[in-house]
């Protein structure tokens, strides 16, 4: 009886030190790829925030006053020009 | 016939032979047991075996002993490593194993009140060569040079010439940096760095100002903001292996990037007022012009910009002159733009209403020998129309009819003499002498604002006691919520009677109707001031100004320019600093779509409406 149970503790000794070898490599791998997802976020938030800010600088007022002025010949608008339309009321 | 055993081995063999002799006895013939037998009796001795078997057994302890010993050895070591001088043993491992690695903080925005970006740190990437682990004949070297954005032979020359560790190129974006990466040449390490941009260009620059090298910041908001917007770098111990690989994380102190900060300005006006402050100093040859606008119902301030300026993403080779917050950190002689507050003092104490006539005659008045003189007789006056035709005569006239020490309150209440609370760089009190150290002839020049100095932001936010009903709200860089109570400086009346002066002032007999836009009632004040010099005032320098509130009915912006040293020939304040004013309003009100009625919307006469109806 006792011969057998130290069989079976020393089996469940051997999986369990086997499980953890096998715990471990996955830990790291685990750990690397990770690490790597983690750089990779890095890597797309620093590009959305370098897009946003050239968006930004492309649609600065100064910047868009000089196209719709050079590029698409639009004028300010004049006083002449203006209608108050009464509040409520569809133009 | 037994050799001498082998030291380890001779007992195995000789136990090993008896058993074999032992198993083979009763089964095997008789001549092979006989000629064994005579075989044995010419061997050395009977009892040998037993013998061979004691020799080991005494061999064999030692070799016990030997065994223990070295266990012993390896337990005294080990416990050795594990418990005495257990740090500097860690020490050593973790020197092998792990490697610090900073983690660096950004740097915080800067928006303006519609979330656009002022001011931001993007990431980049700098290029570091250690010579002695970079060698020259690397098959990928050309290839290497090419994302650098070098030649082959200039970079094996700068390798070859460097002693040690040297930079070769800095400002590398992440695609450009990861691909040097993946070329694995040794020697060649990158870092991370931030470098701070400016997308509205000069429009803001001189109000944003700029950081250092460090991420420090150097001028202006950077600087003024420098502590709130500065991230605290973080820092992580990592195991790696053999190849430099991470496996494992010890501890994690994670980096924390500066805060952003969402300001009061909006990019649309302060594009507006930078356009007409730039055009204006074109127009008139101006050593510089500044514009500031304030929202008047919460002290908000929406633009502050000064022309010239500069290009803050290229700042290789920087003009303080250009770098300067004029708006903020200059103070000049206010001149004219100051009669108001002489004029609502004296309404206040009630010394004078907007009717009260004064004689301005002769046009000019002599006080402790010193003249003052109109530009030209204006005859007797209201003290409506002396702040129409801004007499300074008749200023003079009114304020004599105050007491100083009122009259002195009454402009510190206002905001002069005091720096403003918002924490500007270098921003000035001005000058306000006390009234305690005034001659008469100080208390008359102060009258029509000379002898004092203010900015031009401390003149917008004195203004904002005639825009509201006579309180002053603390001029502010970040958003304000909702109405604002300020402290009461003035009667709501006396606001709203030097409010329609002041109307009349932009009106078609004033001095400023340049000032005037279609559509909207304005008012405002006009300045012309001789720029002080060493002993006196220069003769043909000037400082023109207006500061005005539109729409008068119901104030929203004030308004105030300053046109620095206008050199195309004409100087007047009504001439060179109201239609920028003009401008500036004109374009804002459009921009903030606000109609001259409140019951009716602003819409363009051409497209839209004629489609719909």
């Amino acid at each position: 009886m006792t011969r057998l149970v130290n069989w079976l503790l020393a089996v469940a000794l051997l999986v369990s030190a086997l499980a953890l070898v096998n715990s471990r490599y996955h830990e790291r791998r685990l750990f690397a790829l990770a690490e790597q997802m983690e750089r990779q976020i890095e890597k797309r938030v620093t590009e959305i925030e370098n897009l946003q800010v050239a968006v930004t600088s492309l649609r600065t007022p100064g910047r868009l006053a000089s196209v719709a002025k050079d590029t698409l010949g639009m004028v300010p608008i004049t006083h002449a020009e203006t209608v108050y339309a009464p509040k409520g009321r569809s133009p | 016939m037994i050799a001498r055993p082998h030291f380890f081995f001779g007992s195995w063999s000789a136990s090993e032979r008896a058993a074999r002799q032992a198993k083979a006895r009763p089964k095997g013939s008789r001549t092979a047991a006989a000629g064994r037998a005579t075989l044995r009796t010419s061997g050395p001795q009977p009892n040998d075996e037993i013998l061979t078997w004691r020799a080991t057994a005494n061999r064999s302890k030692w070799v016990l002993g030997l065994l223990t010993l070295g266990l012993c050895v390896v337990w005294v070591k080990a416990f050795w490593l594990q418990h005495v001088n257990v740090e500097q043993w860690q020490k050593r491992a973790e020197n092998r194993f792990e490697r610090v690695r900073d983690l660096s903080a950004a740097r915080g925005r800067l928006l303006d009140r519609n979330g656009d970006v002022l001011a931001v740190s993007i990431s980049e990437y700098r290029v570091g060569l250690v010579p002695r682990l970079f060698d020259v004949g690397h098959p990928k070297l050309s290839e290497l040079a090419g994302l650098l954005g070098l030649s082959t032979a200039e970079l094996r020359r700068r390798v070859q010439g460097a002693k040690g560790f040297f930079y070769v190129t800095s400002g590398l974006d992440l695609s450009l940096a990861d691909k040097v990466r993946g070329l694995r040449v040794p020697g060649v390490e990158l870092e991370q760095e931030f470098r701070r941009y400016y997308p509205h260009g000069a429009a803001f620059a001189n109000l944003v100002g700029f950081t250092d090298l460090k991420d420090k910041g150097q001028e202006g908001l950077e600087l003024a903001f420098d502590t709130k917007l500065q991230g605290r770098p973080g820092v992580e111990r990592v195991v790696v292996d053999r190849q430099n690989r991470v496996f494992d994380k010890k501890t994690y102190d994670p980096a924390n990037p500066g805060q952003d900060l969402r300001l009061s300005f909006d990019a649309g006006i302060q594009s507006i007022a930078y356009t007409a402050a730039q055009q204006a100093l074109e127009q008139h040859q101006a050593k510089s012009v500044s514009v500031v606008v304030v929202d008047s119902r919460t002290g908000e301030v929406l633009a502050m910009a000064n022309a010239p300026s500069f290009n803050p993403n290229e700042r290789a080779r920087l003009d303080p002159n250009r770098v300067r917050n004029r708006a903020a950190t200059d103070t000049f002689e206010p001149g004219s733009t100051l009669k108001p507050f002489t004029v609502a003092a004296a309404l206040d104490a009630r010394a004078v209403s907007p009717s009260t006539s004064l004689s301005t005659e002769p046009g000019r008045i002599v006080i402790d020998g010193r003249t003052i003189r109109d530009t030209k007789t204006h005859g007797t006056l209201t003290v409506s129309e002396i702040l129409e035709k801004s007499s300074n005569v008749g200023t003079i006239r009114v304020a004599q009819k105050v007491a100083p020490d009122l009259f002195y309150q009454k402009l510190r209440a206002s905001g002069f003499g005091e720096p403003t609370h918002m924490r500007l760089p270098a921003e000035p009190a001005g000058r306000l002498r006390p009234w305690q150290s005034w001659a008469a002839v100080d208390k008359a020049t102060v009258s029509f604002g000379h002898g004092m100095s203010v900015s031009l932001v401390q003149l917008a936010g004195a203004y904002t006691v005639f825009a509201r009903e006579g309180d002053r709200v603390p001029l502010s860089l970040y958003q304000v919520a909702g109405p604002v109570v300020g402290q009461p400086v003035f009667t709501p009346e006396t606001a709203r009677a030097v409010r329609r002066m002041l109307e009349r002032a932009a009106g078609p007999e004033g001095t400023g109707p340049k000032a005037r836009i279609p559509g909207f009632r304005v008012a405002g004040k006009t300045g012309t001031a001789h720029k002080p010099e060493a002993g006196g005032y220069a003769k043909a320098k000037y400082l023109s100004s207006f500061v005005g509130l539109v729409p008068a009915d119901q104030p929203r912006f004030v308004i105030a320019v300053a046109v620095d040293e206008p050199a195309a020939g004409r100087h007047f304040g009504g001439e060179v600093a109201a239609p920028v004013f003009a401008q500036v309003a004109n374009e804002s009100l459009r921009r903030m779509q606000m109609s001259p009625d409140p019951a009716v919307r602003v819409v363009p006469a051409m497209g839209l409406v004629e489609e719909g109806t």
